[in-house]
């Protein structure tokens, strides 16, 4: 039997933790949709990744010592969440003997130079390609990547050397 | 020709762009109040899509809740100390320890370690002998060739044994990392003062980079971690195992990076009996730490490892091993420096602790300590040295300055006695 509309239970109130959590969304959903999909090459994974990330922060609002950093917070979980995406890829790449790639989709908008430089990038291990989207994308400085990803300053300077290094050779290849 | 920053900037934007500003979907928030997940209770409503899949973060949280229900009531056991005698941030609920002299008098820390001076990048750097109680400079160890520099020191378990990486010097405006290496072992007499240098039989060339060295507690054996080859396998990461007696080297490959960075001396450690060698593993695949049987057949490093899962990533919400995790001689545990962002700006403040994994359940079995630094500074959290069961730790902690390398017991911390260069202190090797 279909319920009637006043059968439903009533709307849960609006938490002050929902609407803060929504306003920041509001803000910079956007900014960080386009983070996940330089990352990934794939809009919806890019949305569930930044989905799961202001989910994340909601729970855990309370417990948040300053809610003033959570823009940061959500950084760097969207970050750590396309980290995971690409694990995943890559094994389900291993099993089905492909390397993933950009979607279809996204391909045909950004044009095949791009494409390239974006799948070697993708190409690269986790901490150099993400040190170049920060760096080159965001344009974090070194201090701001360096606490972004929990490293170093140094290391920040080493392995964006190597990462665009590597990168060179990758594009080298390829042309 | 754009420069490849430039192509890099170019692409990015361009897959930027095939968001439009029009088209993000509404934020769907789990449902219930977030002091209601916090407290575990079952969202009433069945089918809660992201309730089931935030499941496994809730009880990581639950781990993460209950060491800090430990440290907690093991905090409220002791009175806070106002200061431990560094100078910087007050550590909040560690007490200060006993003098550094009744740990390296009763016999529990080496009363030696060899550090590195100097940037190694600036040219040249060389080893300083230094004695644990007083700090004091016993020695100082120059590069064995005029146009070297020591960029990384690894000890055995007698205190005596050391091995020095010496590369050579970088042009001027070089990568220093990707010099040709070379080894060369000291030992120091009982007063602490260094033998000859004897060069061991290997080395890495030019173009390849270090990023792991450990010489085994019986000082028999060398771990090289090496990623070999810079220029067409960008991936390929090689642990390359010599036996010094003989000569004889065995390697081990696979596809990704070991440690965080050139010439990381605690990306490897071995275990006492020097069956067992601990990697600190990351690849696109995979990563966590990798605890490799050296004495069974074979050349993969995945095939031939046990891969203990990754460890947390440092949050607002929890500690989370910061850097390399090495493994106790016992074989019992990885023990890390673990870090807690205040907010998520790691620079404006922290919470620090030290974190032992059991290596047969990846579960955290013990923690060190727990300081509170309201601004953090330099975040350097890490474990240099562990007595061979894990209890007892040399380790460095972040501080509003460099950073600082003490002994931690429990939920004590003792300075080291540092001559006025602690940055010097944590790539000492005990």
């Amino acid at each position: 039997m279909k319920a009637n509309a006043t059968d439903l239970p009533p709307p849960a109130p609006v938490s002050a933790s929902a609407e803060a959590v929504t306003a920041l969304y509001r803000t910079h959903a956007l900014g960080l949709i386009r983070l996940a999909v330089v990352m990934l090459g794939d809009r919806s994974a890019a949305e569930d990744v930044v989905q799961e990330a202001f989910c994340g922060l909601y729970r855990r609002w309370h417990s948040l010592s300053d809610t003033g950093k959570a823009l940061s917070y959500v950084r760097s979980s969207v970050i750590n969440g396309c980290r995971s995406v690409l694990r995943r890829r890559m094994r389900q790449a291993g099993l089905a003997g492909e390397p993933p790639g950009e979607s279809a989709e996204s391909a045909a908008l950004i044009g095949e130079e791009h494409r390239q430089v974006l799948e070697a990038v993708r190409r690269l291990p986790s901490r150099q390609r993400e040190v170049l989207v920060l760096r080159f994308y965001l344009d974090l400085n070194e201090e701001e990547i360096a606490r972004s990803m929990r490293i170093s300053r140094g290391t920040v300077k080493s392995t964006t050397s190597r990462a665009l290094a590597a990168l060179g050779r990758i594009l080298g290849e390829q042309s | 020709m754009n420069t490849i920053e430039e192509r890099i900037r170019a692409a990015a934007r361009a897959a930027a762009d095939t968001v439009p500003p029009d088209s993000v979907p509404p934020l769907r928030l789990p449902a219930g109040s977030p002091s209601r997940f916090r407290r575990g209770r079952r969202d009433p409503r069945p089918g809660a899509v992201w309730v089931r899949r935030l499941a496994p973060v809730a009880a990581a949280l639950a781990v993460v809740a209950v060491a800090v229900s430990v440290v907690t009531i093991s905090r409220s056991r002791h009175a806070p100390v106002t200061s431990t005698g560094t100078g910087t941030a007050a550590p909040g609920g560690v007490r200060p320890g006993p003098p550094i002299s009744t740990y390296v008098r009763s016999g529990q820390v080496p009363p030696y370690y060899v550090a590195i001076h100097g940037y190694p990048y600036a040219n040249p750097s060389y080893a300083v002998v230094q004695a644990t109680i007083s700090g004091k400079t016993l020695a100082t160890i120059n590069p064995p060739t005029a146009d070297g520099t020591i960029v990384a020191v690894t000890a055995a378990a007698d205190d005596r044994t050391f091995v020095l990486n010496v590369q050579a010097r970088a042009p001027r405006g070089g990568d220093q990392s990707f010099e040709a290496s070379t080894f060369y072992m000291v030992r120091l007499s009982s007063s602490g003062q260094p033998g000859r240098l004897t060069k061991l039989p290997m080395s890495v060339p030019t173009g390849a980079l270090v990023t792991g060295l450990a010489l085994s507690p019986s000082g028999r054996k060398l771990a090289i971690a090496v990623e070999p080859d810079n220029t067409k396998d960008l991936n390929l990461q090689e642990i390359r195992v010599y036996t010094l007696g003989t000569g004889a080297v065995r390697t081990w490959k696979g596809d990704g990076n070991i440690g965080s960075g050139p010439d990381d001396p605690k990306s490897v450690s071995w275990t006492a009996d020097e069956r067992t060698l601990a990697f600190d593993w990351n690849s696109a695949s995979s990563g966590g730490v990798g605890l490799l049987n050296v004495d069974a057949p074979g050349s993969s490093l995945l095939a031939d490892s046990r891969l203990q899962a990754r460890f947390p990533a440092p949050s607002p919400y929890g500690p989370a091993c910061q850097n390399d995790l090495i493994i106790t001689q016992d074989g019992s545990a990885l023990v890390c420096g673990a870090i807690q962002a205040n907010g998520v700006d790691l620079g404006r403040g922290a919470v620090t602790e030290f974190r032992e994994y059991s290596t047969a359940t990846g579960k955290i079995v013990r923690v060190f300590g727990y300081w509170t630094f309201p601004k953090a500074g330099v975040l350097a959290v890490n474990v240099l040295w562990s007595n061979p069961s894990g209890s007892l730790l040399i380790g460095v902690i972040p501080t509003t300055g460099k950073g600082r390398v003490g002994v931690i017991s429990g939920n004590t911390f003792t300075p080291l006695p540092a001559q006025g260069n602690s940055t010097s202190d944590q790539s000492g090797a005990w």
